[in-house]
């Protein structure tokens, strides 16, 4: 039988870690240790979504760990993006209060560097890599969702600029941020083709009629909040990069914030912890359980740094992204469900102190990760028209 | 791996497969039964990784000779210093039993590694092969009161290192197998025609191509870094295979259910040539550990008494 011939449809190639990623990890982990130990946090899971600290974002931004890949000019430090891995993996790892800067840092500084005006990039940028600015998403909206060329709310241009009306939904800290980057309608869809006519807006929150309402979570956290834009007028410069060209800007920004490690090492924290009380507990078929988690694990790993390396590379691996964050997400589910399975055969209370609260979190916060970023069935349509089937 | 050889690889899978006869002089031929042997010894002298490429290809291809388990048994041959020029090898671990042996009909020795020697022994066929394994497996009894080879083997080389190399080409086998079933589930779906429009058009069929798609690039990710991990006379990073191992065999057995059920009932016949390879993935799924077994190794690794942290191990 002939081969016919067998092409490969995702492309990982390994990125094998240098020593100056080892120095920064070592670096970044005693830092880690140490603020913990002196009470700067306590680890908690899903971190970058649930735990906020602007201090210790300030913190990070004092020691070069923010802006990390953006240039020095403009308060970067002009590191790679598989160093901002090694640091991003570190601080998930560890559970750390990340989820103030966690945006700003993560792509709408990215968007700035690559869409502001000059001005913009010197004014915010530094204080983003400083630690002390942040930043909230503004794509879905009430009648938006998945199907996010449905949005509504409009820019029209007026004689200073522009004026903003419209709703934006499900925004993550919000309610703690500077700015917001709005995709809006600036001109009508071409029949059918409702990509077009969009354009993304750098929005200051603290803006006149610019109106923030936490929603509260199934938790009872407000985390995610609604934005109420009531005729926001903007300045001309808020329009970031080319009217109309939105779309286009939007699908790259969700690249950036489908492509990192917090895709699946949400309650990596949770594995580690529980890894500790399991110790001479498990059988056979418990330590098949936890093997099965590592082995994935281990699997997410090698194909995250890969896509840093690709990024490094000036590639758009977007597809490889979407398939690590469905992967990924799958895996964190499982994570909780497999740590509760193992765990139910130890008595609570001879549970450590912090493992306890760590799992209802992981319970309790991770339910949104197949949702947010982009569901998992819009992942899959991505993947789908990888493979040719679309 | 370099270009040239890669093509040549392509070449002889290509076109050579369907005479197993001819297949294996282009093999022997072209050095790639010996590419794990230094030049030293005669050999082809290429990095591990690629000889693993070259297996992957070999599986790709459905190739019916022990290529894999000679290309293995040649480079355990050459830590002692031997050489049977031409020969075809199967291979078996200290706790597999003879009953079940690959290429029990076309190997020409077996090799085993027994208490820190490595053996070679000639051996018959008791009865007849299975020929829906895939690798014609079948019951053999060694010939002769003792090994045509025996030679103490390296330090490094312990029974342990043997199956982690064993399950090292089976994850190749099964990350090649996997990536060529992801495109002919592709190929026929979107060739296949039902409601008026091809299958590929379907969101459910592409949720099942995009699981088959997701299991198949974890499997190769892992085994990617898993074959760079070993040092040529070196005992490897027994994880990483574990973990390519237990990942690639229970991702193979999910993208098999997967496959048939996008290609209906033709998916589950003899006569099409997936067959083939769900046969051969239903044996190397098991060969040399299958998921459960490395994973609780995995999982007792981490959770001895004394043992590292997971942060460690797994971000370095």
């Amino acid at each position: 039988m002939a081969v016919t011939s067998s092409m490969n449809h995702f492309n990982f190639p390994l990125a094998p870690s240098t020593e100056a990623e080892n120095s920064l990890r070592a670096e970044v982990r005693e830092f880690l240790q140490d603020e913990i130990k002196t009470g700067g946090f306590t680890p908690g899971a899903d971190c970058w979504m649930s735990e906020s600290c602007p201090e210790f974002s300030a913190k990070l931004g004092a020691r070069g760990w923010l802006g990390m890949v953006w240039p020095k000019k403009y308060g970067g430090h002009e590191r790679s993006p598989l160093e901002r891995l090694v640091v991003t993996e570190e601080l998930l790892a560890a559970g750390a209060p990340v989820a103030a800067h966690w945006i700003a840092d993560r792509q709408t500084g990215t968007q700035i560097l690559r869409f502001g005006s000059e001005q913009q990039r010197q004014s915010i940028l530094p204080r983003m890599a400083a630690g002390t600015c942040f930043a909230a998403i503004g794509m879905s909206e009430p009648q938006a969702g998945s199907d996010l060329a449905a949005v509504q709310t409009k820019a029209d241009k007026i004689p200073t600029g522009w004026r903003l009306s419209g709703r934006k939904i499900w925004s993550t800290g919000a309610h703690q941020s500077d700015y917001m980057i709005v995709l809006a309608r600036t001109s009508p869809a071409d029949g059918r083709n409702r990509q077009v006519g969009l354009s993304q807006f750098l929005v200051p929150l603290q803006a006149q009629g610019v109106e923030i309402s936490g929603i509260k979570d199934i938790a009872g956290n407000v985390h995610f909040n609604e934005t109420l834009f009531d005729g926001v007028e903007l300045e001309a410069d808020a329009l970031l990069g080319l009217e109309g060209n939105g779309w286009a800007q939007c699908m790259g920004e969700l690249v950036l914030e489908r492509s990192g490690p917090e895709r699946f090492l949400s309650n990596f924290v949770l594995l580690d912890r529980a890894l500790i009380s399991l110790r001479g507990q498990l059988d056979k078929h418990g330590a098949a359980i936890l093997g099965e988690l590592i082995t994935t694990l281990n699997a997410l790993r090698l194909m995250s740094r890969s896509i840093a390396r690709q990024l490094e590379n000036g590639l758009s691996p977007d597809t490889e992204a979407a398939l690590v964050k469905l992967i990924g997400n799958s895996f964190e589910q499982d994570v909780v469900t497999r740590v509760r399975q193992l765990l139910s055969t130890i008595p609570r209370d001879h549970w450590p102190d912090e493992l306890a609260p760590m799992l209802d979190q992981s319970i309790f916060r991770l339910p949104p990760g197949t949702l947010r970023g982009g569901t998992s069935e819009i992942l899959r349509g991505m993947i789908a028209r990888q493979l040719g089937m679309r | 791996m370099e270009k040239l050889i890669e093509d040549t690889a392509a070449r002889i899978f290509m076109e050579q497969t369907e005479d197993a006869n001819k297949l294996w002089a282009a093999l022997e031929e072209s050095g790639f039964t010996r590419a794990w042997v230094p030049e030293s010894l005669d050999g082809f002298g290429l990095p591990l990784e690629d000889g693993f490429e070259l297996i992957r290809m070999s599986a790709k291809a459905l190739t019916a000779v022990p290529f894999a388990e000679t290309l293995l048994a040649n480079y355990f041959l050459a830590t002692v210093d031997q050489h049977l020029p031409g020969a075809k090898f199967t291979l078996c671990t200290t706790t597999d039993s003879l009953d079940n042996i690959p290429f029990a009909d076309s190997a020409d020795y077996l090799l085993r590694l027994e208490r820190g020697t490595i053996e070679v022994w000639r051996f018959n066929l008791v009865d007849q092969v299975n020929e829906l394994s895939g690798n014609r497996a079948g019951q053999i009894i060694l010939e002769g009161e003792s090994p045509v080879i025996a030679a103490a083997a390296p330090g490094w080389l312990s029974s342990n290192v043997y199956e982690q190399m064993g399950a090292l080409v089976r994850s190749a086998q099964l990350c090649g197998a996997m990536e060529h079933i992801l495109s002919i589930t592709l190929q026929y779906t979107s060739a296949r025609q039902q409601f008026g429009r091809s299958l590929a058009k379907f969101q459910a069929i592409q949720l099942i191509l995009t699981r088959i798609a997701a299991q198949t690039a974890s499997s190769c990710a892992a085994l990617q870094y898993a074959v760079m991990t070993p040092q040529l006379s070196q005992a490897p990073d027994w994880i990483a295979i574990a973990c390519a191992k237990a990942k690639a065999s229970a991702a193979a057995g999910l993208v098999v259910t997967d496959a048939i059920q996008a290609h209906g009932a033709i998916g589950y016949t003899q006569e099409y040539m997936l067959s083939n390879y769900i046969h051969r993935i239903w044996r190397w799924r098991e060969d040399f550990g299958g998921e459960t077994y490395w994973q609780i190794k995995i999982g007792q690794h981490y959770t001895q008494p004394d043992s590292g942290s997971l942060i460690e191990d797994i971000f370095g």
